[in-house]
């Protein structure tokens, strides 16, 4: 059980043994969770694999890092047209392949490819731009294969933001090289979000 | 036990508990380690606890990378006077201070700082530059921490490798914010290694070029 979980702080039911694998329905489909109502927005799938999504010790600066690019994101989606705003998900669980069920940190959505006004549960579409601010306790495997499965989904554009050091890698489909932002550095919304840009030392304020 | 150790290849003795915190000193009074001869080159301690330095999957792109930079910076090194040459090592071990030794995976000590032409064991000195080449499985906390530990205890300049995504964290001793280093940046060895300059994409070439 613990081998599956990195962190020990909520209860998985006994079904889920440490080597199983589960693809995305099947894991939508585990019966209740033991009765937490909050688990998918607590978990992941990850490879087939359940990973909490809240980290050891989470910190004020994780949430802070979010708060400052959902606002500015916001604030600047609202000032399109109204056929031209896409919408904002913080932590908005998404379904990236058969066996990922990802919570990024934000996502956005382009403008018209959610039909719903409202729904249940998953954003329906996998995201045009996802904004990862990555743990302490996170791998550099960790963080590379999340890029990876974004990417081959078909997200447009990723912003992973290390949050120690304070700088942001940013990736694109087509199998580039990275650009890396350093604290004095600008984001740049390119074809996802025309001419939005924020600072990266804005995300740190 | 195993719980101390990130990787079971090796046997530490027993008197090693995972809750256990060791000075430098006491690490390395290790008794024999129960005859393993490689321990003090397979281990290292940060902040008080033994960690393996050998990673559970090793790349050949890790060691490739230590060498790419071996390569560039003795062929500098060799177009300097004798006594203005300071001194490479590749994974040898340094006392970065009281609860850490570490094994970094390349540093150079500034001409005219180790008198010793040959010694034992440790580098005598604290490096004026360090290599890290991260790891597949280190965190985001190991990576910070060991940083910290290497600029408190005064290396000057620091390269962070990040072997998957390709790029390089550079951090000067005194700068509060890190420089970056994109696929297609330069490394520059500013005033600890005046004049070399090494492009980030040679880190990861597969060919050698000087420079």
């Amino acid at each position: 059980m613990t081998a599956l979980l990195e962190a020990p702080a909520l209860e998985v039911p006994d079904e889920v043994e440490a080597d199983i694998r589960l693809t995305v329905d099947e894991f939508l489909a585990l019966d209740e969770v033991d009765g937490d109502e909050e688990f998918y927005d607590n978990y992941e799938l990850i490879r087939g694999k359940i990973v909490p999504k809240r980290k050891p010790n989470p910190s004020g600066r994780h949430s802070e890092i979010i708060g400052n690019l959902t606002f500015a994101i916001k604030s600047f989606v609202a000032a399109q047209d109204e056929n031209k705003r896409g919408r904002v998900f913080p932590e908005g669980p998404v379904r990236i392949a058969e066996d990922d069920y990802f919570i990024p940190d934000l996502a956005y959505v382009a403008a018209g490819r959610i039909q719903e006004e409202d729904f249940e549960g998953v954003i329906p579409v996998f995201p045009d731009l996802v904004m990862e601010v990555n743990s302490p306790s996170d791998t550099q495997k960790q963080i590379y294969d999340k890029i990876e499965d974004y990417l081959k989904a078909g997200v447009r554009l990723i912003w992973s933001v290390y949050m120690l050091h304070k700088f942001v890698t940013v990736h694109k489909p087509g199998g580039g090289v990275v650009e890396v932002l350093d604290f004095n550095e600008e984001l740049d919304g390119e074809e996802v979000l025309p001419g939005f840009k924020m600072k990266v030392r804005d995300l740190f304020k | 036990m195993t719980a101390l150790l990130e990787a079971p290849a090796l046997r530490v003795p027993d008197k090693v508990k995972a809750d256990i915190q060791l000075t430098v000193d006491e690490f390395l009074a290790l008794d024999e380690v129960d005859g393993d001869e490689y321990f003090f080159e397979d281990y290292e301690l940060v902040r008080g606890i033994v960690v393996s330095k050998r990673k559970p999957n090793p790349s050949g792109k890790h060691g490739e990378i230590i060498a790419q930079l071996t390569i560039a910076l003795g062929i500098f090194m060799s177009q300097k006077q004798k006594d203005e040459q300071g001194r490479i090592f590749v994974e040898a071990p340094c006392i970065i201070n009281e609860t850490a030794y570490f094994i970094p995976d390349l540093c150079f000590v500034a001409a005219g700082r180790i008198e010793q032409k040959n010694f034992e064991g440790v580098i005598p000195v604290v490096p004026d530059f360090v290599l890290e080449v991260n790891s597949p499985s280190d965190t985001q906390k190991q990576i910070y921490d060991k940083i910290e530990d290497y600029q408190k205890a005064g290396v000057r300049l620091i390269w962070s490798v990040y072997m998957l995504h390709e790029f390089v964290v550079v951090h000067r001793l005194g700068e509060t914010e890190v420089e970056t280093l994109n696929p297609n940046g330069e490394l520059d060895g500013y005033d600890v290694l005046p004049g070399f300059k090494m492009k980030v994409s040679n880190l990861f070439s597969k060919t050698v070029k000087s420079s």
